[in-house]
């Protein structure tokens, strides 16, 4: 498959769709790529989605992908889109996902490559122990239905006020760990029901945990704000809302698909379901997938609670002291409610984020004041054999993405294409040359998320960096990774 | 016939399914999803009732395999036999009954967590063979 539709290039990073492609489209499409990268992009049907997109009622400026841009449902993996609610302006599920918040938490360490290299083994064998990963995993934390309305309510803080961190680790997240306007009670009995076990459990995919090293920093000074040294170790941590948030979207994508009719609505794919942001269909939704980016942040909260814990114990010292405190936690799947500047007037839109991340510039009033002066951390996650990045957003991401980046590598070969191309044997003896130490539930996972079934992640910041839609700061290489 | 084959999709999991009656595409679908999440063979010993509506064939396929996602990861019931009937009126339902095993005991190999069924393109088409769908899961 090629997709053949019409791209302009408007300069070296960026390639406009324009909306006289199809019928119904209300603005253009812009791809942030290069020639190079464009390649890949057209090989699988991407663009079509970014188009799709395009048809959204009150759809502001255009329908935007960033350059790890790759074939979803519905939106593409990798897109963007603002509506303004003013002119009826819709939210869609499908622009959001089924894993509601997926996100990355990155935490610093004192902890250099020479004091852990002789125990990367000892580290990696006891997260695996400790931390429970893998399909339909159950945590340790059992919870009421009383409980966990409070927790959907309080996101990472239900987690902080039973022990499980500190308030500290609540400042330096995506809304403070918990996005206000979550609504318990328009949450069906089976998300609460698929939620009650999954509380500090990583899932399966591509959720990881990772310990990296800090090998290259490209701005010394933003570096040193954010704690980050050369040679310093690094953790991340990439999961979501697990089954809840599974559920909450495909119990509001049948509303949504019964809305369309009503509000006369017309989209050329069904998983592009949505309502006008002022109906009552939106508001349950919206209500609901609050309530599931909640119990992700809780999620992610209590699974750094429980790498602290495996480091205290490999290290004999308190987290505390092995300096462990949470650089940022981002969110990207999500839609959100932000002010940005339409043709000169600040406008309340709802951006949609499916797999993008969130990149606000320095100044912005909702940043937390250490990151005022430097502008918002972006954690970005490349495969588990070549290295992740952190970058900081800028005023230019505001200006042209709605503030938005990249959020990962994007896939380039499918599941079924990795399974039958890759030997788990070779794949074992490269990760054992690079000597990075991996663990997972399942080998068929370590095969389906193998480095080559990824685009190389060095190239796609490279051109969010050379968009100035984020800068980055710098780069860290696995040396262990836990795989659900 | 075959009954369904796997596709190439870029993040997710494809399938094309195939059966010579409608109703038989539904339970085709079904066995297919299953087929992805784990080879475990679940006893008949549990039923389940189960009752759809939708505004067309294709949107009940979505709700059809979403629910009993739904009840395999909240209530760990396993399905294996189908005994449902499709009807076309003012709108388009699904009722009946299916069979298979509470599985909460049990310590599952599960080979993919598909996470969800998605509406993304469902068509499904007909021909002199038979009816025909692709479905992508989200995993």
């Amino acid at each position: 498959m090629n997709w053949e539709g019409p791209l302009e290039k408007i300069s070296d990073y960026k390639f406009r769709i324009p909306p006289s492609y199809k019928k119904g489209m209300r603005v253009e499409g812009i791809i942030y790529a290069d020639e190079e990268l464009l390649k890949s992009i057209k090989k699988d049907n991407a663009p079509e989605q970014v188009v799709n997109v395009a048809f959204l009622p009150g759809i502001v400026k255009y329908s935007l992908a960033m350059p790890d841009v790759h074939w979803g449902y519905g939106f593409s993996i990798g897109g963007v889109a603002a509506t303004d609610p003013e002119v009826g302006g819709v939210i869609s599920p499908g622009g959001v996902g089924f894993d509601i918040n997926c996100g990355v938490r990155l935490l610093r360490t004192n902890l250099t490559f020479d004091d852990v290299k002789d125990k990367i083994t000892l580290i990696v064998n006891r997260l695996y122990q400790d931390v429970p990963s893998g399909v339909g995993s159950k945590g340790e934390i059992k919870i009421s239905y009383q409980e966990e309305k409070k927790l959907l309510v309080e996101g990472a803080k239900w987690a902080v006020k039973k022990g499980l961190g500190i308030g500290e680790d609540l400042k330096v997240c995506e809304e403070n760990g918990a996005i206000e306007g979550a609504d318990p009670d328009v949450v069906s009995q089976r998300a609460y029901e698929r939620g009650k076990q999954q509380v500090g459990t990583l899932g399966s995919g591509n959720h990881f945990l990772e310990v990296q090293v800090v090998d290259e920093i490209f701005d010394k000074k933003v570096a040193e704000k954010l704690g980050i040294f050369p040679g310093q170790i690094t953790i991340m941590i990439h999961s979501g809302s697990r089954g809840f948030g599974y559920q909450v979207c495909d119990d509001y994508l049948r509303i949504m698909i019964k809305a369309l009719d009503k509000y006369n609505i017309e989209v050329p794919d069904r998983q592009l379901a949505c309502a006008p942001v002022n109906t009552p269909e939106a508001r349950n939704y919206i209500g609901a997938m609050k309530a599931a980016a909640n119990y992700a942040w809780c999620n992610r909260q209590v699974l750094m609670h429980l790498m602290r814990l495996c480091f205290e114990k490999v290290f004999s010292k308190s987290w505390q002291s092995l300096g462990m405190y949470l650089v940022y936690d981002v969110a990207h799947n999500i839609a959100k409610f932000e002010k940005h500047v339409v043709d000169g007037e600040e406008k309340l839109l709802c951006v949609h984020r499916k797999g993008a991340t969130r990149a606000f510039g320095p100044k912005n009033s909702v940043l937390p004041p250490c990151y005022q002066e430097i502008g918002q951390p972006v954690i970005i996650p490349g495969d588990m054999g070549r290295a992740s990045y952190l970058l900081v957003g800028t005023k230019k991401a505001e200006e042209e993405t709605f503030g938005s980046t990249c959020h990962g590598a994007g896939r380039l070969k499918s599941r079924h294409q990795a399974l039958k191309t890759i030997d788990l044997n070779n794949l074992m003896k490269n990760f054992k040359e690079k000597n990075i130490e991996v663990r997972a539930t399942g080998k068929r996972t370590i095969v389906e998320e193998a480095p080559e079934v990824y685009k190389n992640i060095d190239d796609i910041v490279n051109i969010v960096h050379n968009c100035k839609i984020s800068f980055k700061v710098c780069r860290m290489k696995p040396l262990c990774v836990v795989k659900g | 016939m075959l009954d369904f084959e796997f596709l190439e999709h870029t993040a997710d999991i494809a399938v094309r399914v195939y059966a010579e009656s409608l109703k038989k595409l539904f339970v085709n679908t079904s066995v297919a999803m299953f087929q992805i999440i784990t080879d475990y063979k679940p006893a008949l010993e549990k039923e389940q009732e189960i009752f759809l509506e939708a505004n067309s064939w294709e949107e009940l396929l979505g709700y059809w395999l979403n629910e009993l996602l739904s009840l395999f990861y909240s209530y760990n019931f396993l399905p294996s036999q189908y005994n449902i009937e499709l009807i076309e009126k003012s709108n388009y339902s699904l009722k009946g009954k299916i069979t298979g095993e509470d599985c909460r005991q049990k310590q599952l190999d599960i080979k993919t967590e598909i996470k969800a069924a998605t509406y993304y393109n469902v068509n499904i088409e007909k021909d002199e063979k038979g009816f025909r769908v692709e479905i992508v899961f989200d995993v």
